[in-house]
């Protein structure tokens, strides 16, 4: 097995890359001093501090067929960035872009949200293959779904088949507007709210909190005069070259071993449980660690571990999201070359935060008091990095040198049978038994 | 490049570092926690343990609301008063000084007067307003100083001195083997109860039944004593000022 960290993209020259980089940075500060949005610089990447809401939105631009979520409360600008970005990536007017977002509401339908079948056709004397007149929001590829959890949760499943795909189907036709950007929005639990489904949680890629103007900044808005679409005009514009190049440029930055490493042992890491089927949280129905699942179990209780702290497993989803948002903000933060750990100890916690309910045995005590569910997961993520990091190495190394046949299974299967880690436990021993015992 | 190359370069040759080891009871946050590790009848030892070097003040700062952490909470007042210098202050829960060797605990009145406070306890002081049931029970030393108390106090005392500055209630002292009992108010009915060794002095008051079934020790009264004081007394001896009808083997004399 070649394990080997490289790209199958064909990247753009380097000076184009920078150039883009350049240029998104342009339109970050644009954006500050149009006044378009300002907000704490509360993602840190390093040395580098920007503004969550607007890096994950920048770095979602720069992929193609991921998702990012945005979370507050009203009036927290999150659909205007979206739509600000839009206006700026796709060289569109601001109004332009607001027509093209879809609203959630309870009567929105499928025909109004994706496209419906020509009604003319019926009398028309050619008979011809169906026709579909798309929305514009189907054929578009800056797809924003504005209040996403004010659509009923039935029809919520709608956006299951659409998120994170290059095609639509309806009525047996196929639209294929290529490769897109998913953004959507929503409010806390609100009166005309309804619950989110886990399934489409988990295809957000990542979820931010959008939250309000803190004091200077709600000086520094009231300094606003002109409207907002006027203002977007300022932007800087990208081409639809640039556009496209976009992706290839975030594929250029080559993941390290390290985080490479660190990414897949934290998926593992909240995944694996001893009590459940396969082995796999992500199996589990009724029985989870909060409901008494894990009453007894060793690790139960163990700070250091994560199994037993959050019900969900976590998706092979989760990791191709962290290594495609850990690539693009080392993309924006400049930084295609060395080690990408700190960006992923950042991005991680809104890639997880959405996708994981905390125990609430412990999310309830203090740091926490049950409402920080992003701060529990940054710690957890934190945790576990540092674990990967700091502890594995000797179990990691004597699991590769058995994988690679350099030991015996048997031999490393005594040696790992000491470390009381629950990867080793639940995924290395087990895969050493296959290797001895091909017929399990 | 194989699984081997890829974690040495991951780990840039600083892999081997130390082995993993599960640690329990680092971060012990609350009495819950221990609760849940310990199970409902943990030993001193146990809890002990388990209990964090830092932060065990905070932990005691209330007791815990449901019951099944109650005896740990006792065991870690007994824990922190014995590694103060100083006394140690908490509001007043049921077991508090559960076992407790040494050191002083102060007691703040509660919403309701806790019970087995300082039961099993071998050294140090507790002071304390209204006592409930089982008030120093099983007590081989140290010593307890409270307003008042309910029933059952310093049942099957072995050492030690307990102090009730008002009134005691029924069974006190029951089935003591040693120890120093005083109480400054009166007391409820059956105390001295099949008393075998050590000391009871009452300065009001006694109920019916004093001193029943008495094989040893000391009981005094300066008070009256109810009926039937000293019924199927076999030893020690038994002083009341008075004493109402069908008395046994007592001694009446002025104290």
């Amino acid at each position: 097995m070649d394990f080997s960290v490289s790209s199958r993209f064909i990247a753009p020259a380097r000076d184009g890359a920078d150039s883009l980089s350049a240029k998104i940075s342009s339109l970050a500060r644009s954006l500050e001093e149009l006044r378009l949005h300002v907000g704490p610089a509360d993602l840190v990447l390093g040395d580098l501090r920007m503004n969550a809401q607007l890096a994950f939105c920048l770095a979602n631009s720069c992929l193609r067929n991921r998702a990012v979520l945005l979370y507050g409360g009203i009036g927290a600008n999150k659909t205007t960035l979206i739509n600000l970005l839009g206006s700026s990536f796709l060289g569109s007017s601001f109004s332009a872009m607001e027509n093209l977002m879809v609203t959630g509401h309870p009567e929105q339908t499928e025909e109004k949200v994706v496209g419906f079948i020509d009604p003319r056709q019926w009398t028309s004397p050619s008979r011809g293959p169906l026709e579909v007149i798309w929305s514009p929001w189907a054929s578009s590829r800056w797809k924003l779904i504005n209040e996403i959890n004010r659509f009923p949760t039935g029809k919520q499943n709608l956006f299951l088949e659409i998120l994170q795909k290059r095609k639509l189907t309806y009525a047996g036709q196929v639209i294929e507007p290529g490769d897109t950007c998913y953004f959507a929005t929503m409010n806390p639990e609100f009166s005309s709210t309804y619950p989110m489904d886990e399934a489409l949680m988990d295809r957000i890629s990542a979820c931010v909190p959008a939250v309000q103007p803190d004091f200077l900044s709600g000086l520094t808005l009231s300094k606003r005069e002109e409207e907002v679409g006027e203002l977007a005009e300022h932007l800087p514009r990208f081409s639809q070259e640039e556009f496209e190049a976009l992706p290839l440029a975030v594929a250029e930055v080559a993941l390290d071993s390290a985080t490479e490493l660190a990414i897949v042992s934290l998926v593992r890491e909240m995944t694996v449980c001893e009590r459940a089927p396969n082995r796999d949280k992500t199996q589990l129905s009724d029985s989870r660690p909060s409901r008494g699942l894990c009453a007894g179990c060793h690790y139960f209780n163990n700070p250091e571990v994560c199994c037993w702290q959050v019900d969900q497993g976590l998706s092979d989803r989760v990791r191709q999201d962290l290594r495609s948002f850990t690539r693009a903000m080392s993309f924006l933060a400049k930084g295609k070359d060395g080690s990408k750990m700190e960006v992923l100890r950042a991005v991680a916690p809104y890639v997880l935060w959405h996708r994981l309910t905390p125990n609430r045995s412990v999310l309830e005590r203090p740091p926490y008091y049950g409402a920080d569910r992003l701060a529990f997961v940054s710690d957890l993520v934190a945790r576990s990095i540092d674990r990967t990091v700091h502890e594995r190495g000797e179990a990691n190394l004597i699991f590769s040198r058995a994988v690679d046949k350099e030991i015996s299974p048997a031999q490393a299967r005594e040696e790992l049978s000491q470390f009381d880690d629950p990867l080793v436990q639940l995924d290395y021993l087990p895969a050493l038994e296959r290797l001895l015992r091909p017929d399990l | 490049m194989g699984l081997k190359g890829f974690m040495e370069e991951a780990y840039g040759g600083q892999g081997r570092v130390r082995k993993l080891a599960t640690r329990r009871g680092s971060q012990v946050v609350s009495v819950e926690d221990l609760a849940d590790r310990l199970g409902p009848r943990p030993s001193r030892a146990e809890v002990a343990e388990l209990a964090p070097a830092e932060g065990l003040l905070r932990l005691i700062e209330s007791p815990p609301a449901q019951k099944r952490g109650a005896v740990i909470w006792g065991y870690l007042t007994s824990l922190a008063a014995e590694q103060s210098a100083s006394p140690i202050c908490v509001p007043a829960g049921d077991w508090a000084g559960l076992e407790m060797a040494g050191g002083r605990l102060i007691l703040q009145p509660g919403l309701r007067p806790p019970s087995h406070v300082g039961e099993r306890m071998k050294g140090g002081r507790i002071s304390m307003l209204v006592a409930g049931e089982y008030l120093g029970q099983e007590m081989h030393g140290g010593g307890i100083v409270c307003s008042a108390c309910s029933g059952f106090a310093f049942r099957n005392m072995r050492g030690g001195f307990g102090v009730v500055k008002g009134n005691a209630a029924d069974h006190l002292g029951v089935g003591n083997a040693g120890g120093r009992i005083l109480v400054r108010g009166s007391a409820g009915a059956r105390a001295g109860w099949l008393m075998r060794l050590g000391r009871l002095v009452i300065l009001g008051d006694c109920a019916d039944y004093l001193g029943l079934r008495q094989s040893g020790g000391e009981i005094l009264v300066r008070g009256a004593a109810g009926c039937r004081a000293g019924l199927q007394r076999r030893g020690g001896r038994l002083v009341a000022g008075a004493v109402g009808a069908e008395a046994g083997d007592v001694s009446i004399r002025c104290i």
